[in-house]
């Protein structure tokens, strides 16, 4: 085979391999297609609190996607803020202290002796959170509360207090005597009996890149210490990895919380439609009805009139 | 790092014996300007110095670059290879461990692009119609370029003289002309290669280096020596055993591939690693037209090494 032939062979053979591996990740990376503004509204709190000037997260999330800023929201704070500047690829900014300033998470809690049961906070509740009736004692249902402080104004007996949860704290391990920087010299990995990459996860812990330490299969550690037993620089990895995990819940439940929130207030406006809909179908009903006694009173005044006059022809 | 440097001992004495004192000038003026550069930046990074240089990572580095530079390189091109392993390559991304890149093969490579006279003249093996310059002359040929027969010792090294005939010769006839070919590879070479093969069993034997990147390096060069042997004719890219045995392989694949910092972790992935390594090495020695390709090759894999990883790593990772 001269080298000609050889190098024809090798070109097609790379030529194939490269059609087969784009064909091949085009499938299997192929991103699903979800709009921009579904996009953005996962990204936001879903507090549905409207400090951003817009009535929920979703509104918020539409005028984002056509131009307006993304440092409005409170609730979401810095982690919000560069999450959207991520997705729409621009520069992390501060956030804008006019719509109010990120805080601990509160929890809505109604002083229940003194409440009067007038019904406006159960109306200002974005996510149906508050029970109760007229001139009956409200309640909070705390695990449904995204603290968005809506029921605060219409409360004529100022009757509700905002509770901060208490925040767990989550820092890195303090420094033993005999720790020293890692070297990266892999020995943790040739220990590692689930093939993971230790030291890769504990310089994302360490710059809490959490996500990357998530799709490196952090998940997947099982935590036997290996790791740190042969590590030379004696870092306490497993600890680590521990607080890894906790942060990565932690952000899923505030995800699962925020998707909750996000579907009863989906159920608040659609229940708020089906109430205005009823409404206005009970509206048109009487003003037909009202229509209706009216052209029959015009029909009986007309049939009086006219037997008046009949009455009026005899008399003459 | 000391049993790294243990081990290169066969391969340095192999050189020495036919090229002359200028490896073991080099090793030992780049020694001590590697300690110089790493005390210095330390304390500016105000570590403690002495706790650090006990590393001998930082000799490990002068040791591997003294190595691949050329024995008859001038004293100052030592200075600014070394400068720029330690200082840029080294402690600008970080310190020992998060370099992304090998430090050695940093400086060689920016020597190499920016004093390509340099680097590409070797002395010339024993036994090649000449003997390497003695000891005072090697010393006086690094430090003042004062030798003016120093030319009587230099020449291109059989990697480049084999590009250069190549199309013309057959291998039988290249080998017949060529003064320069030794028993398995070119003169000289094969024993500086044996030497760190040597060296490199002693490594993996040890447990300090792991087989796979070295045998995948090793695999592949010969894979592809084979693809291009074309039996021998005269555009034949080279037997296995010359692209074995010849300039810089068994060091690149047991000693400058195999550094874990810089290289793929996971078993599977130091295998990826290394084959990647030996076909950009093959290809690049053998169509480019630098003295030798595994530098660039090692360089090329340290861009790849953190992807590498990422789709070798996990017990799921064949479900990706």
């Amino acid at each position: 085979m001269s080298l000609f032939g050889g190098i024809v062979l090798a070109l097609l053979l790379l030529a194939l391999f490269c059609g087969l591996t784009l064909a091949y990740t085009a499938q299997k990376f192929s991103q699903q297609d979800t709009s921009l503004v579904d996009q953005i509204n996962a990204l936001l709190p879903q507090t549905q609190c409207a400090q951003c000037s817009y009535p929920g997260c979703r509104p918020y999330a539409e005028a984002i996607a056509q131009g307006e800023a993304i440092n409005k929201c409170p609730p979401g704070g810095e982690q919000t803020i560069s999450l959207l500047a991520n997705l729409l690829d621009q520069e992390k900014v501060a956030l804008d202290s006019n719509y109010g300033q990120q805080g601990p998470v509160k929890k809505a809690f109604i002083r229940e002796q003194d409440c009067i049961g007038c019904t406006f906070c159960i109306q200002a509740c974005p996510v149906d959170a508050i029970v109760g009736a007229p001139q009956q004692m409200h309640t909070v249902i705390a695990d449904e509360c995204t603290g968005c402080e809506l029921c605060l104004p219409p409360c004529p007996v100022d009757c509700i207090d905002l509770i901060a949860l208490p925040e767990t704290e989550l820092s890195l391990p303090a420094k033993s005597l005999t720790e020293q920087a890692c070297i990266r010299c892999g020995l943790c990995v040739d220990a590692c009996p689930v093939d993971l990459l230790p030291q890769q996860l504990y310089s994302f812990i360490q710059g809490k890149a959490y996500e990357k330490a998530a799709s490196h299969h952090l998940e997947d550690c099982i935590e036997c210490g290996l790791c740190h037993a042969v590590c030379p620089s004696h870092i306490p990895l497993v600890q680590y990895y521990q607080l890894g995990k906790s942060v990565l819940q932690h952000q899923d439940e505030q995800f699962q919380l925020a998707h909750h929130a996000q579907e009863r207030f989906q159920q608040h406006e659609k229940r708020l439609a089906r109430l205005n809909a009823e409404q206005e179908r009970q509206r048109q009903a009487r003003s037909k009805l009202a229509a209706n006694a009216a052209a029959q009173r015009e029909l009986i005044r007309a049939a009086l009139s006219r037997a008046r006059g009949r009455q009026q022809g005899d008399q003459q | 790092m000391l049993q790294v440097i243990i081990a290169c001992l066969p391969g340095v004495l192999a050189l020495t014996v036919f090229f002359g004192w200028g490896t073991l000038i080099n090793i030992f003026w780049l020694s001590l300007w590697a300690l110089a550069f790493e005390a210095l930046v330390l304390s500016l990074r105000q570590k403690q110095p002495r706790f650090y240089l006990k590393d001998y990572s930082a000799l490990l580095t002068a040791v591997l670059l003294g190595i691949c530079l050329p024995p008859s390189v001038p004293w100052w091109l030592g200075i600014v290879s070394i400068f720029f392993a330690i200082v840029v390559a080294k402690h600008l991304y970080g310190g020992l461990g998060q370099n992304l890149f090998n430090p050695a093969m940093v400086g060689y490579v920016v020597v190499l692009i920016a004093f390509p006279l340099e680097m590409s003249t070797w002395i010339l093996p024993r036994g090649a119609f000449s003997t390497p310059p003695d000891f005072l002359s090697s010393l006086s040929f690094v430090f003042t370029h004062a030798d003016p027969g120093i030319d009587a010792y230099t020449g291109a090294t059989i990697m480049d003289v084999f590009r250069n005939e190549r199309g013309g010769l057959t291998l039988a006839e290249f080998w017949q002309q060529n003064s320069k070919s030794g028993f398995i590879a070119g003169l000289g070479w094969d024993w500086v290669n044996l030497g760190f093969l040597l060296g490199g069993i002693w490594l993996l034997y040890k447990g300090i280096i792991s087989w796979q990147i070295p045998v995948s390096v090793l695999l592949s060069i010969t894979i592809l020596s084979l693809i291009f042997y074309d039996n021998g004719s005269s555009l034949s890219a080279g037997s296995p055993f010359f692209h074995l045995f010849s300039v810089g392989t068994m060091l690149g694949a047991f000693f400058i591939a195999t550094d874990p910092v810089t290289a793929a972790t996971t078993p599977k992935g130091r295998l990826v690693y290394g084959a990647l390594i030996g076909c950009m090495a093959f290809i690049i020695r053998v169509w480019g037209a630098y003295p030798e390709g595994f530098a660039f090759a090692v360089l090329l894999g340290n861009f790849a090494a953190p992807l590498i990883d990422y789709y070798t790593a996990g017990k799921k990772s064949h479900e990706r």
